[in-house]
């Protein structure tokens, strides 16, 4: 096991840990705090595949910007209540179960498959440069398509947030 | 790829342009006025459509093959087009009474109508991906739009979390599939599986996991349980919109992915989605039969109606694709001439109870008759669009021989007409009380009558002489079967 | 990777750390100097010669001072908000070349390393630099804390955006994300030239990312005691000020390095290598001397003021800037 796999388990362990306190920690800000740790381990990861640029932006959008916005919003919205529990109790086991049966089937897929099959593995640094024209030629679609999505989130989150003035 | 080949995407930069011109407009615009931006975003949609007259018989791949402009995508570009006409045009009445920020709800629908568009023409995972999104983006800003009312904001909460949810399947669905093939692409994940026949578990759970994702934007069976509380809390126009605008997105992802994608392997599923097919028109029809509301009980018959289209997906071929593509058309005109009757009938009442239609009959001639159509072609009778195009899409069908999927089809069409009777027993049989029969009739702004009179002769276009709508169904088939 | 180079990485590394570390104890003390001398007095000079020693004084005292955390504060996160403030600080200054490649038995960069994406990584870090004040500020669970972690958070995330508009017009000019070849790029002419516009965002934003007067409004002595890291004491209170003056540093070396022209200037043959550190230092420090100057000159704005300004204007700016540049480049290239 060379250095880059150890490092990779290393993330990989942190990732999953810290994405398992973002969905059980009763503390919604541990809960956000934990989602920032995911998201950066993975940057992390990016890092390992030589992905610096998409390391990068990974650390500096979610990591940071969203990251950030979710505790931001946290702050300004907590009342002080401790979480609590769902309703429904009766549902965990189920969920539970269809949870780890999930699991279970992916992490067969996962062992089970031959992954070089289909795919050259290839793992070059890509310079910023041969990223970007890739982007904005090949892929100038989804990209400009992914511009309006973003106009729609925002458009869409000031109609729902607007104070109106006046009422019915 | 070079610069005249943008003229090809015109209708789509028209529609953008449209909704940014009406979000600014909508800037200076008196609020009294606001809800009148429906001319100009509907003008917008007719521009759009004469500009998707210039690529008719054009096959054109963009972008290294991720766009593909064709008979089929030109179909549903059009299909969205008019939904989107019709959505708009038929919403003033609704957003004066109901609804804020009439510019930025016009300009949402033109969005998500972009974002349709998108899935139809991609052949490529990620553009329709992101094109889905585009199209939910929209939907889930406006089914919450009626921001005072609670159940549209419980509305909006549900679908925008069942619905990151089901992105968050298909995504997972597409990276496993990226996995397996090591391509994105239809025409190179079609390539990779002649090569290698079974690429094994991680194939089949990526599969599984893009159907349940798709599942839930056709809302099938498993996967169904956000439409009727999404359908009843959203503004009764984006209940029109997601019915017809946001299933068909759906089911075109759906079809052009089997038929250029994953149809080496179509065999592994066909009885996986004929079940999953039965289930959801057999569950659809039940529960509306139970329904009292208006908007419910087209909530669930449109989840039947997912049933019968997946009928199509389970045993696809150039034939049933026409089918699916004929049936989708004469949906969308059916459905939403019965939406625009329940709108403009709550516009003037206020009311959307399958009982408040007590006398309808003589308060609204028209609105009586196109309701009747309207029902009576989704309930599948002669002479209207519902029968002719079951039939095609059933007929097309039976060569697959999947015989239980076409029996139980068809034992489920004659199923719901009673629940689609029950209504119209309502509207023009069930007499009013003495004070009822003295309400005065209703007076229908013009053009209500001119809308609801146009998609009452569509459907009885497509139910009597089907012959042009059949014709452009099988050009858009033939552009992913070939011949 | 050899022996030397590990070795030569290492001392780079020791190098930085010492520069980081000393940076605080000898700006505090300029600040007070010159915020002094602009005000009239003499600063502090009690302790040592010319009270040179003060700020020695002042970390011995932190360093011996109690670590109080406050009851209703959120233990774990109180405990770990200083590092959050520190790592970031500290990580940046592993792209910052301090002066051009030289010749010490071998060819090497007087920088730590070279990344291709260098000023994204150190953006990058910028932004995580967030969570510092907005951690220390939740969990302190006190008034004071809480506003100025809500002040900074707004305030960093907002002039993060300008920052980085203003960086993406120099990355246009030069061509690559690589700060060693952005510093290569200005060997003719420095970017300030063509980019006096982006310039000016940069240095704003700059001043407001670092929380410094006259965006200081985290901190706000006068209204908020001392913003999110009011309930902090003895070691931890160092380290906000540790993190606090190395940003400013750090904010000074890139506005060098971007618009300045990093290490380039008349140099003394044989003497590369010196006087290109030499040059950068002095830019820096220049710069520094900027921030203390506008502390003692301008008075707070208001919070509206603050990002209204951002948002309405500097942002507009910054995305115009980028356009032009982008033109020109294309026109030019």
């Amino acid at each position: 096991m060379n250095f880059a796999a150890v490092l990779f388990y290393a993330f990989s362990a942190i990732a999953i840990v810290a994405a398992l306190g973002t969905v059980l920690a009763r503390n919604i800000v541990y809960a956000a705090l934990s989602l920032v740790g995911t998201m950066v381990m993975i940057a992390g990861i990016f890092f390992i595949l030589h992905a610096d640029f998409l390391a990068l932006v990974q650390l500096l959008i979610y990591a940071g910007a969203v990251g950030v916005l979710l505790i931001f919003g946290l702050m300004l919205t907590n009342t002080g209540q401790p979480a609590t529990g769902p309703k429904d109790r009766w549902q965990r086991p189920i969920a539970f179960v269809a949870a780890m049966a999930f699991i279970l089937v992916a992490g067969y897929a996962a062992v089970s498959t031959d992954w070089m099959q289909g795919v050259v593995p290839q793992l070059e640094r890509v310079p910023p440069a041969v990223l970007a024209s890739s982007l904005f030629r090949n892929w100038a679609l989804p990209f400009e398509i992914a511009s309006l999505v973003l106009l729609v989130a925002m458009i869409g989150a000031i109609v729902i947030s607007r104070r109106e003035t006046s009422n019915d | 790829m070079n610069g005249s080949d943008f003229a090809f995407l015109l209708p789509e930069i028209v529609l953008v342009a449209t909704a940014i011109t009406v979000w600014a407009v909508d800037f200076f615009t008196p609020r009294d006025r606001k809800p009148d931006l429906a001319w100009p975003a509907a003008a917008g949609a007719l521009v759009a459509m004469a500009f998707l007259a210039i690529s008719w018989g054009e096959h054109r791949e963009m972008f290294l093959g991720t766009l593909r402009l064709d008979n089929f995508s030109l179909f549903f570009r059009f299909l969205f087009l008019t939904v989107a006409f019709f959505v708009i045009v038929g919403s003033p009445g609704y957003v004066r009474r109901k609804l804020r920020n009439a510019g930025e709800f016009y300009g949402l629908i033109l969005m998500s109508t972009v974002g349709a568009m998108g899935i139809v023409s991609s052949r490529e995972f990620l553009t329709a991906y992101i094109s889905l999104e585009l199209v939910a983006f929209g939907f889930y800003v406006l089914v919450s739009h009626a921001r005072h009312e609670a159940r549209s904001n419980e509305a909006g909460a549900k679908y925008l979390i069942l619905g990151a949810f089901s992105s968050g399947l298909l995504l997972f669905g597409i990276s496993l599939i990226f996995g397996a093939t090591g391509s994105t692409g239809y025409a190179a994940i079609a390539a990779a599986l002649e090569t290698t026949p079974d690429f094994g578990m991680v194939w089949t759970l990526g599969v599984a996991l893009v159907l349940a994702g798709l599942g839930f934007k056709v809302a099938a069976f498993p996967f169904h349980s956000w439409a009727p509380d999404v359908y009843e809390g959203a503004p009764l126009p984006i209940t029109a919109f997601l019915s017809v605008g946001s299933k068909a997105a759906g089911f075109a992802f759906l079809i052009r992915l089997f038929a250029e994608g994953l149809f080496p392997v179509l065999d592994d599923w066909r009885v996986a989605i004929g079940v999953v097919a039965v289930l959801t028109m057999t569950f659809g029809n039940l529960v509306a039969i139970q329904q009292a509301n208006l908007k419910r009980l087209l909530a669930y018959s449109s989840i039947a109606q997912a049933g019968y289209i997946l009928v199509g997906v389970a045993t696809l071929n150039a034939d049933t694709t026409s089918g699916m593509l004929l049936h989708i058309a004469g949906y969308t005109a059916t459905n939403l001439g019965a939406f625009l009757v329940v709108i403009y009938f709550h516009n003037l009442t206020g009311k959307e109870g399958i009982d408040d239609l007590r006398g309808l009959y003589r308060r609204s001639f028209l609105l009586t008759l196109v309701l009747a159509v309207s029902l009576l072609s989704l309930a599948g009778m002669p002479l209207f669009a519902g029968f002719m195009t079951k039939f095609y899409l059933f007929t097309a069908a039976a060569a697959s021989q999947l015989w239980w999927l076409i029996a139980l089809a068809v034992a489920n069409s004659i199923l719901s007409v009673y629940y689609y009777l029950l209504v119209l027993r309502q509207a023009f049989i069930t007499p009013e009380s003495e004070e009822e029969e003295q309400r005065p009739a209703f007076r229908l702004p013009s053009h209500a009558r001119a809308t609801l009179s146009l998609l009452m002769v569509l459907v009885l276009w497509i139910g009597i002489y089907p012959s042009v709508f059949v014709d452009a169904a099988e050009a858009g088939s033939r552009a992913l079967f070939g011949g | 990777m050899d022996l030397v180079s590990t070795l030569a990485l290492l001392a780079k590394g020791l190098v930085v750390l010492l520069i980081f570390l000393a940076a605080p104890l000898i700006f505090v003390l300029a600040e007070r100097k010159i915020l002094g001398r602009i005000q009239s007095r003499r600063g502090p000079n009690r302790v040592g010669p010319l009270g040179l020693f003060q700020t020695v004084a002042d970390g011995i005292k932190l360093g011996t001072k109690e670590d109080i955390i406050p009851p209703a504060a959120d233990r774990v996160v109180f405990w770990v908000a200083p590092l959050f403030m520190v790592i970031p600080a500290i990580a940046a200054w592993s792209v910052i070349p301090f002066g051009p490649m030289v010749e010490i038995g071998r060819e090497t960069g007087l920088w730590i390393t070279n990344l291709n994406v260098g000023i994204l990584f150190v953006l990058a870090l910028g932004s995580l630099n967030t969570y510092g004040p907005v951690m220390s500020g939740w969990s302190s669970n006190s008034k004071y804390a809480h506003f100025g972690a809500l002040r900074s958070g707004a305030q960093i995330i907002s002039y993060e955006l300008t920052l980085g508009l203003a960086v993406l017009a120099v990355v246009v000019y030069a061509g690559s994300f690589s700060l060693i070849d952005i510093v290569e790029s200005q060997r003719h002419m420095w970017l300030v030239a063509p980019q006096f516009l982006g310039f000016l965002i940069f240095i704003v934003s700059g001043v407001a990312e670092t929380n410094r007067a006259p965006f200081d409004l985290p901190e706000a002595e006068t209204e908020i005691v001392a913003g999110y890291f009011v309930e902090y004491t003895g070691i931890r209170f160092a380290m906000f000020f540790i993190a606090e003056y190395a940003n400013m540093f750090l904010m000074s070396m890139l506005v060098t390095v971007l618009y300045l022209g990093g290490w380039n200037g008349f140099t003394i043959p044989g003497l590369e290598g010196v006087s290109g550190v030499v040059w950068t230092m002095a830019k820096a420090l220049t710069l520094m001397f900027g921030y203390f100057w506008l502390r003692a000159t301008l008075p707070r704005l208001r919070y509206d003021q603050l990002m209204s300004f951002c948002w309405k204007i500097l942002l507009p700016l910054g995305v115009l800037n980028l356009l032009v540049a982008s033109v020109l480049r294309m026109v030019w290239s």
